[in-house]
């Protein structure tokens, strides 16, 4: 019984063996392949897609976020007007209201500039009137915002009837603070 | 028949049930790992190519260029090259600004020839207020320097605060209005050359 199967087998065996091999390495060399190629398209994909979502225009949510856009210049304007207005007979009011809208590195420069007003404006019998006409979110990102802003001052002194008119361009450097937009720089330019 | 078939796939196994079948299995494994990266990747990249946040920033970045280059164009200008530079004017606006430009042109050519002057611009800042996607509309506000310089004259510098009311035209946005927020501030001599624009 042994022996003829055994004969049979050896023939079958040497016949069998390269195709089984065969197909065996080159399913490997498919599955290398299929392997290479999935992973150098991932790459790819994920290059582009890093480069779609690190782009400038994509880490600036200005007007993208309509939301956060609107809370941005609703707030930062009241802040703006708040700091550029002033009533010689009420400076301590003003600087205490400005106060609650600064933050960060503008604050000590925001007293500093309040400290000329207080030599100045009482003399003067200034009453500033500021007002914002125009601004616009320039950059948004996170807690942090850019913003352009146009500013008016109408400058009433003593028994003057005519006010003087300022106007001047600012960009704004907003931080979200505790959930308000404070301003952290303003700069003229 | 039935004998030489099973003894076929036991030696069949035996071969398989070697380190080719186990390097089989692993890259089978790696080849599902490699299809699933693969996978997320390009739907992560086709979410960031056509998600609507991309889109508007991008035309947002795309609009505030246009503004930009065109507020340089309509504060600069050339007595001595007047046609050219109303040509260019033409060029970046369009709806009532533009009507308005074609409708004046001779009257602007002597203006600027009688002035004799040459005037240069630089945007120090600008952003966009505004953007109406669909209809193409969209405001920008722009802070701009213009320095005149007249043939006897001294230089003087016009600091100017502008809203430009954007319309978009084909693949690029041009001027439809243009108007002053409040009045320049001008002070004698040239505007500062400063450094490069925000």
């Amino acid at each position: 019984m042994t022996t003829p199967t055994a004969a049979q087998l050896a023939p079958t065996e040497t016949v069998a063996k390269p195709p089984r091999r065969v197909t065996a390495v080159a399913t490997l060399v498919a599955l290398v392949i299929v392997v290479v190629m999935a992973l150098g398209l991932a790459a790819w994909f994920r290059g582009e897609a890093n480069q779609l979502t690190g782009s400038a225009a994509a880490s600036n949510d200005a007007l993208v976020d309509a939301d956060a856009n609107a809370q941005v210049s609703a707030q930062v304007r009241e802040a703006v007007q708040r700091i550029y207005s002033y009533d010689y007979a009420r400076l301590d009011d003003n600087e205490r209201a400005a106060s609650a809208v600064i933050t960060g590195p503008y604050v000590q420069s925001f007293h500093q500039d309040f400290a000329r007003v207080r030599d100045l404006a009482p003399a003067q019998q200034a009453v500033v009137v500021a007002t914002v006409p125009a601004l616009a979110v320039k950059a948004l990102d996170g807690d942090r915002a850019i913003v352009l802003v146009f500013l008016d001052q109408q400058a009433h002194q003593g028994d003057q009837a005519k006010p003087l008119v300022a106007s001047g361009r600012l960009s704004v450097t907003a931080q979200l603070v505790d959930g308000r937009w404070k301003i952290a720089d303003a700069e003229p330019f | 028949m039935t004998s030489i078939a099973s003894t076929d796939t036991s030696l069949g196994r035996r071969f398989l049930g070697g380190p080719l079948r186990t390097a089989i299995l692993a890259v089978a494994v790696v080849a599902v790992v490699a299809f699933a990266a693969m996978g997320w990747f390009g739907v992560s990249w086709y979410r960031a190519a056509h998600g609507r946040s991309l889109a508007v920033g991008m035309d947002r970045d795309a609009l505030l260029g246009d503004a930009q280059r065109a507020m340089v164009t309509l504060n600069t200008l050339d007595y001595r090259r007047v046609q050219d530079g109303l040509t260019l004017w033409e060029q970046s606006t369009t709806g009532s600004l533009l009507s308005q430009l074609r409708a004046n042109r001779d009257a602007y050519a002597r203006a600027i020839t009688a002035s004799a002057a040459v005037t240069s611009a630089r945007v120090l800042d600008a952003a966009v207020a505004s953007l109406n996607d669909s209809a193409g509309t969209a405001e920008v506000l722009v802070g701009v320097d213009v320095t005149s310089q007249s043939e006897q004259g001294d230089p003087s510098c016009a600091h100017r605060r502008v809203q430009l009311d954007m319309v978009r035209a084909g693949s690029a946005w041009k001027v439809g209005t243009l108007a002053p927020v409040g009045d320049a501030y001008s002070e004698p001599g040239p505007c500062s050359p400063g450094t490069s624009p925000r």
